[in-house]
């Protein structure tokens, strides 16, 4: 029996040893009668068998609270605790589960005590990092604005945290309720999509991300995001969880941003000025609006094709690329330049342009939008103004230079004729004074004279022309018919080179006197070693006519008299008739009518006048 | 008195003529040459040459004029000697109906030009000018 039971002794100790928790027997003189091997490891003893040993030689630090606790036991108490912590003699720290229970010999007296211990310090150490976690997350969702919330789908229980609750404008202490939760979100759209959303989550198991308008408790409108999800268990949908988010500031923000954005669209989309927007790096056009392929003659898509600098005049673009980099290094915030555009039809279009920077959420500059004005008009007006402006000026100094000679012609006169006069009262002798007389009969005729062609003058200047459609072989006969009797003397020929339908615009009686006049000077100005060749050429070249008389006479000096030629009162030639006021008429009669004239001319060969009308 | 050579270019034949015959009733002059541009006055420059006559020449021209052109004139005459390393005594006198405040500068800074005379001439005029 004795040697049964010692068996079974033994089998149980075998047993203890193989426990998988820490196990320890120890007689009522605390030594060991037996241990798990686990014991030896969770305690870190540098024995293997203790058995015999004194427990408090191996665990020196134990406290005399424990030690009374140990006594306790002996006398049959049994202690246990869930969780405590021991720190032992190197310092470090052991949670432990742990009981100590007294244990019975055959007489059931108390033989010693039974401790059972569990190292749980891994479990305590990560439980107290998940409170931490917890801790840390519910007051950074406190700080956002972010509440929490679970429904338990079982018993029906609502939970809100106080950041929840806080969105709501509701006391800390309200108890939410699942029936009247879903009434805070505004009627209609919002309330719809979180119920179905809400409904779809408990059948469907389908997470959510809402963003919604609620009303909360003191009825102001706020914007939320509503996450949501379900934890599901056989198919059965037991509880809910999600957060709950002040999104209000964001959304404002974002209204503005499409309110502006929208703006911008439609300024983009309907502006009469020319925008485009390009990449800032490849120069690449990322959009443009009507208005600029309008400018342009091209169509939006080829225009996306496109890069700027293949668009726009190439001096102009590297007058603009130097200021881009410029612009980009931020030493200026934006460039204005003209900028000449080639058409897709070959044109050249004037534009104003300014060019600013949209750069990306770093900083970095991304975009550049260009603001583009065509100016064509305005350039063209200006032209012309300009033209306009210079031949006022050269109007204006021909008359001064007509006024400066005429007051020093008049002047001249009324000299000659004072100084005759006092020089006919000065003198007795008869001859003197008859040639005197006859000096000023000279006198008045030159002043009857210059104040003549005063008056032709100022009839060019004043006249009101009217530009008839002349045919003008014809024309030119007439004139030349007029003007035979002149010619009889000389030895000429007339070389006529005008197409029978030639027509001409002009006022008739200055395109008489003009042709009239230029023919007229080549048979004055004749080189009498030659026999007189005329050539008189007409023909059209685009609007104008062009019309040239060229002659084999004695020429004119062009380098000393080129500004001089069409000057009033120069001659160039001693001839009886030259009054110096021909060319000076014909020129003036033929800007009257809007044309030009010029010369080409080399002496001892021959004078060529062009008429361009 | 001892008469003056005197050389009138004008292209006025009424101004020439008054001035050449005023200076021959009061005998002021006997060597009388009359041109009515610069081309014929530069031309007779020759005959200056040959002229061993140590008096003053006096030439009175005109200011601007479609021929004549006194301060070109004067300008040409002085670099023709200057270059002929010939010294005659050439005294200048300018005439005109009109003359611009331009004229008057260029008066003070052309040293030949003794006189500069408004039109039209009387003997007063001459006189003035011959004393020169």
């Amino acid at each position: 029996m004795a040697q049964e039971y010692n068996k079974n002794i033994s089998d149980q100790i075998n047993i203890l040893i193989q426990a998988p928790i820490a196990v320890a027997f120890l007689d009522n003189n605390l030594r060991y009668v037996a241990h798990s091997v686990k014991w030896c490891e969770d305690y870190k003893l540098q024995y293997t068998d203790i058995k015999g040993m004194y427990h408090y030689d191996l665990f020196p630090e134990i406290s005399d609270e424990w030690k009374e606790k140990h006594q306790r036991v002996l006398k049959g108490a049994e202690e246990s605790c869930d969780e405590e912590l021991f720190t032992r003699k190197d310092g470090t720290e052991q949670w432990l589960k742990w009981s100590v229970k007294p244990w019975y010999n055959y007489d059931n007296e108390i033989a010693g005590m039974i401790i059972i211990s569990e190292d749980i310090t891994s479990k305590v150490i990560l439980r107290k990092r998940d409170q931490l976690d917890y801790r840390i997350l519910l007051s950074a969702c406190t700080k956002a604005k972010i509440g929490t919330w679970h429904y338990n789908n079982i018993n029906g229980e609502l939970y809100w945290s106080n950041a929840t609750k806080a969105l709501h404008e509701l006391p800390e202490d309200y108890q939410p309720d699942a029936s009247t939760a879903i009434l805070f979100y505004k009627e209609g759209e919002s309330r719809d999509r979180i119920t179905q959303a809400f409904i779809n989550s408990l059948t469907k198991n389908e997470s959510y991300d809402l963003e919604l308008e609620l009303t909360t408790a003191k009825g102001n409108s706020i914007w939320v995001r509503a996450i949501g999800q379900s934890d599901f268990v056989n198919g059965v949908c037991h509880r809910q969880y999600g957060t709950f988010e002040d999104i209000s500031e964001r959304k404002r923000k974002e209204h503005l941003s499409n309110l502006n954005s929208e703006k911008f669209q439609k300024l983009f989309r309907n502006s009469k000025v020319g925008v485009a927007i390009m990449d800032a790096t490849t120069l690449k056009l990322l959009d443009v609006n009507k208005a600029l392929a309008t400018i342009v003659k091209l169509e939006n898509t080829k225009l996306l094709d496109s890069s700027f600098e293949e668009l726009i005049d190439k001096q102009d673009f590297c007058l603009w690329f130097d200021k881009l980099q410029k612009l980009l290094n931020r030493k200026c915030d934006h460039i204005k330049l003209p900028i000449k555009f080639n058409t897709s039809d070959g044109s050249i279009i004037y534009t104003q342009t300014i060019c600013n920077v949209l750069e990306d959420e770093y900083g970095e500059p991304e975009n550049l939008v260009i603001q583009i004005i065509d100016i064509t008009n305005e350039k063209t007006a200006n032209q012309e103004r300009k033209v306009f402006v210079e031949e006022i000026m050269r109007k204006n100094d021909r008359l001064m230079n007509f006024a400066y000679i005429v007051s020093h012609n008049l002047r001249s006169h009324s000299s000659n004729i004072s100084g005759l006069i006092n020089f006919y009262l000065e003198n007795d002798e008869a001859d003197i004074k008859t040639k005197i007389i006859s000096m000023l009969n000279d006198s008045s005729k030159n002043l009857n004279k210059t104040i003549e062609d005063l008056n032709q003058v100022v009839t060019i200047q004043t006249t009101q022309i009217n530009i008839d459609s002349i045919p003008l072989h014809s024309f030119v006969q007439k004139i030349l018919s007029s003007i035979s009797l002149e010619l009889l003397n000389s030895d000429y020929t007339i070389n006529l080179d005008i197409q029978d339908h030639l027509i001409i615009d002009a006022f008739p009686p200055y395109l008489e006197s003009a042709l009239s006049n230029l023919i007229t000077n080549s048979i004055k100005y004749r080189d009498q070693n030659k026999s007189l060749i005329i050539e008189i050429k007409a023909f059209q070249e685009d609007e104008n006519c062009i019309i040239s008389i060229k002659d084999n006479g004695l020429g004119i000096d062009l380098s000393r008299h080129q500004e001089k030629i069409f000057g009033m009162y120069k001659t160039f030639h001693t001839h009886d008739d030259a009054n110096g006021l021909g060319l000076f008429m014909t020129k003036n009669q033929i800007e009257a009518m809007g044309g030009t004239i010029s010369v080409k001319s080399e002496v001892g060969i021959g004078s060529t006048f062009t008429i361009k009308i | 008195m001892k008469t003056s050579k005197i050389w009138i270019i004008d292209d006025n034949p009424i101004d020439s003529y008054i001035v050449k015959t005023m200076l021959e009733l009061n005998e002021l002059s006997k060597d009388i040459h009359v041109f009515s541009n610069n081309k014929e006055a530069l031309d007779s420059l020759e005959e200056l040459n040959e002229d061993n006559s140590d008096g003053p020449i006096h030439i009175i021209t005109e200011n601007k004029t479609n021929a004549v052109n006194g301060w070109k004139l004067i300008k040409k005459m002085s670099n023709k000697f200057y270059e002929k390393k010939q010294k005659f005594n050439l005294k200048f006198h300018m005439t005109s109906e009109k003359y611009t405040e331009d004229d008057f500068e260029k008066f003070e800074k052309t040293d030949p030009l003794c006189s500069i005379n408004k039109k039209p001439l009387r003997l007063d005029h001459l006189i003035n000018m011959l004393q020169y």
